[in-house]
């Protein structure tokens, strides 16, 4: 009976706690957690989003309202995260533009081997040169079904540490360059093997 | 909890800890590591996310830990009050109680949220 009434007491105090810390929570850090999607209007109207640099012949940035100016291209691809594969995060039609693009309009060096991308909230990832080359559907979207979204990077085909989003600075490097999860261990080709049933 | 009952859930729970826990460790190495994909002989990418992100097999092994800790915390309870150290006794069995409860709390509030 003693035991009970403690279990209930901790169960009271934890309850209490949480309650707390949700509310205290959402006052403090309302601003900052606001989606980059939210953002976006902030976005259309500032200065350069993207910034393309590292071994290029002509590095330059580039405003949103200039990516959506250049060829786009509408992507069907799936978004598929490591930690809940079961069920797509994003399933739908993405439009941006083929990253390859912008690395040729800035004249990729011949020693880039590894493009790194940089999103604005200090998250990393990776993608090799030649697959970018090779590969048009790799795109910068600014679309998503249609609504506007904060540049994200589509990689169809493959899991979602690689869909970068909130892409501030694409960099290539003459170097293995890991992202945040590769340079863990995460394959760095993240192909999902079966995307029709990633769990197997 | 009666000692006989604490026994035998500590007894019958523990070579299924065991190979959960196991499990469990190395597919999270997996996840992250090429070398302990490699050692494993058995894991790959797709192989150890199935086992370390798995719902079924989270809440699998999280019963089992509470069922063995709870059980075995009690045992050693008892085991202290009986030799007279009371106070020692009832402080492994109220604070077992209360890090159990809190573990709980914390996964049925994220289950709830996934």
């Amino acid at each position: 009976m003693k035991k009970l009434a403690f279990a209930l007491l901790v169960l009271l105090l934890l309850a209490l706690g949480t309650y707390w810390g949700w509310s205290g929570g959402k006052g403090s850090s309302e601003k900052s957690t606001a989606t980059p999607e939210e953002n976006t209007n902030e976005k259309t109207t500032g200065g350069p989003v993207i910034t393309i640099t590292g071994l290029v012949e002509r590095p330059y940035n580039i405003t949103l309202s200039e990516l959506r100016e250049m060829p786009s291209r509408k992507v069907h691809a799936v978004l598929y995260c490591v930690d809940a594969p079961n069920r797509p995060l994003s399933n739908g039609t993405w439009t941006g533009v083929p990253l390859k693009y912008l690395l040729q309009r800035a004249g990729v060096k011949e020693n880039a081997v590894k493009v790194a991308l940089y999103a604005s909230d200090g998250y990393t990832t990776d993608l090799r040169v030649k697959d970018v080359l090779a590969d048009e559907d790799i795109i910068v979207a600014y679309e998503f079904n249609g609504e506007p979204i904060e540049p994200r990077l589509v990689v169809p085909g493959r899991w979602g540490y690689k869909w970068i989003k909130g892409l501030t600075k694409v960099e290539l490097v003459d170097y293995d360059f890991k992202g945040r999860w590769e340079s863990v261990g995460y394959p760095d080709d993240a192909y999902i093997e079966n995307e029709a049933n990633p769990w197997r | 909890m009666k000692s006989k009952t604490a026994l035998k859930i500590v007894e019958w729970t523990s070579l299924p800890l065991l190979l959960f826990a196991a499990l469990y460790f190395v597919s999270g190495y997996a996840l992250t590591s090429e070398t302990a994909r490699s050692a494993s002989l058995i894991m790959n990418f797709s192989r150890a996310q199935l086992i370390h992100l798995g719902r079924a097999m989270r809440l699998t092994l999280l019963t089992l830990f509470l069922l063995h800790s709870y059980a075995g915390a009690e045992l050693l309870a008892g085991k202290l009050k009986a030799r007279g150290r009371s106070l020692l006794g009832a402080t492994v069995d109220y604070t077992a109680t209360a890090f159990l409860l809190y573990v709980l709390w914390v996964v049925i509030n994220a289950e709830l949220r996934l």
